[in-house]
């Protein structure tokens, strides 16, 4: 039961105190687990990272669950999950209460629509740094705009990704049949 | 309750299909909140997209919990009062965001110990990694569309006469993608800066 009660602790403060949360986290999860507790090899922590990256959901909620998982087992999942996911539930609550209270002022109007185009520029710059690494031929470009234009002209986001995903299998199987058949 | 156990349903179904984390969730977030089902702006979604990044805890989370808020006192608000209502609600977003987490991705760690070694696992990842880009690509032109621009980028040809662009916002844009790019600041100030940096510009 300590690992557990130690795993909630430990997520819940790092969860409290990165901002954005996601990868950010690993550094200090490796503080935590590999060097201070040494619960944790080197090589756990890189599986967990190659897993959180090819599953779906929360990239944090991820790496709690595998990083509980192999250090407690299903309980330690459990329990690193919750205490990962109290500090935005709790500040997340508090700010929904206070937010109808906040004022429509023009000034206040005003304010938020720079604040706008500033999460505009910050996640354009994600997706350039992201093109780099993701962008490697005809295949992934054309996957991409097709993204990029069936989402902007209001094509539903879930049907995007099935889609995408049975064209990447289809694609590969292919790719596969074809140097076979050389 | 009918309506809390559908919102606990779309976060998990958006949990479901989020590929990569960070700016990953927000597309979806549009598609199914924004566009679908209508339970917030597009306007007031980029204002929580841009709190949820001061706050702790990841950004999907974050959105998830505060409209699931919204959502619950609805819902319940007139029965419960309104912040167990909301509590309620914001239990049901943060809760189904974590579930794909919490059940398919424990079960993979428990049956499948080389999961991401799987060969089809990485063929279907390979399509959906930059088809995901271009969907955070488009919520780039959804937020705009709130910010920079005054009408949809995407009605430029119908209704090109209500098109216009906000220059102040144009300006902290500009400023803050070269900011990003070249250097590396904490987003804390990313944002209150170009807070105050607005608020200055629209009293010119």
């Amino acid at each position: 039961m300590k690992k557990q009660l130690i795993l909630f602790r430990s997520f819940f403060v790092i969860s409290a105190v990165t901002l954005g949360g996601g990868l950010a986290m690993v550094p200090v999860i490796q503080k935590e687990f590999t060097e201070k507790h040494k619960w944790l090899s080197e090589e756990d922590m890189a599986d967990i990272i190659a897993v959180t990256q090819s599953s779906p959901g929360i990239i944090a909620s991820n790496i709690a669950v595998l990083t509980g998982y192999r250090v407690a087992g299903v309980s330690g999942a459990f329990f690193a999950a919750i205490g990962a996911s109290l500090p935005p539930f709790i500040s997340m609550v508090i700010l929904a209460s206070l937010f109808h209270s906040l004022s429509s002022s023009e000034t206040v109007n005003h304010i938020f629509t720079g604040v706008r185009a500033a999460i505009c520029a910050l996640i354009l710059a994600a997706v350039i740094r992201m093109t780099k690494k993701i962008i490697k031929g005809r295949f992934e470009l054309i996957l991409a705009l097709f993204g990029f234009i069936g989402m902007l002209f209001n094509m539903n986001g879930i049907w995007l990704v099935v889609i995408s995903g049975i064209s990447g299998l289809s694609f590969a199987l292919f790719r596969k049949k074809k140097e076979a058949a050389k | 309750m009918t309506h809390i156990l559908y919102i606990y349903w779309l976060f998990v179904k958006i949990g479901l299909f989020t590929f990569g984390g960070g700016y990953a969730m927000i597309p979806l977030f549009q598609t199914e909140l924004v566009e679908r089902h209508q339970f917030i702006s597009n306007a007031n979604f980029a204002n929580i997209v841009a709190i949820a990044q001061m706050t702790p805890g990841p950004v999907g989370m974050n959105a998830a919990t505060y409209i699931g808020y919204q959502q619950g006192v609805i819902a319940l608000g007139d029965v419960l009062g309104t912040y167990p209502a909301g509590c309620i609600g914001a239990m049901a977003g943060t809760l189904g965001v974590v579930t794909p987490s919490l059940t398919l991705v424990l079960a993979a760690a428990v049956f499948l110990a080389a999961f991401q070694e799987n060969k089809y696992v990485k063929a279907v990842l390979s399509g959906i990694r930059p088809a995901m880009l271009g969907l955070i690509g488009a919520a780039v032109i959804f937020f705009a569309n709130t910010s920079i621009f005054t009408a949809p980028l995407q009605s430029i040809f119908t209704r090109f006469s209500e098109f216009g662009i906000s220059w102040q916002a144009l300006l902290i844009f500009a400023a803050v993608l070269f900011i990003e790019l070249k250097y590396k600041v904490n987003i804390f100030f990313v944002i209150i800066g170009s807070g105050l940096a607005a608020w200055l510009l629209y009293m010119l």
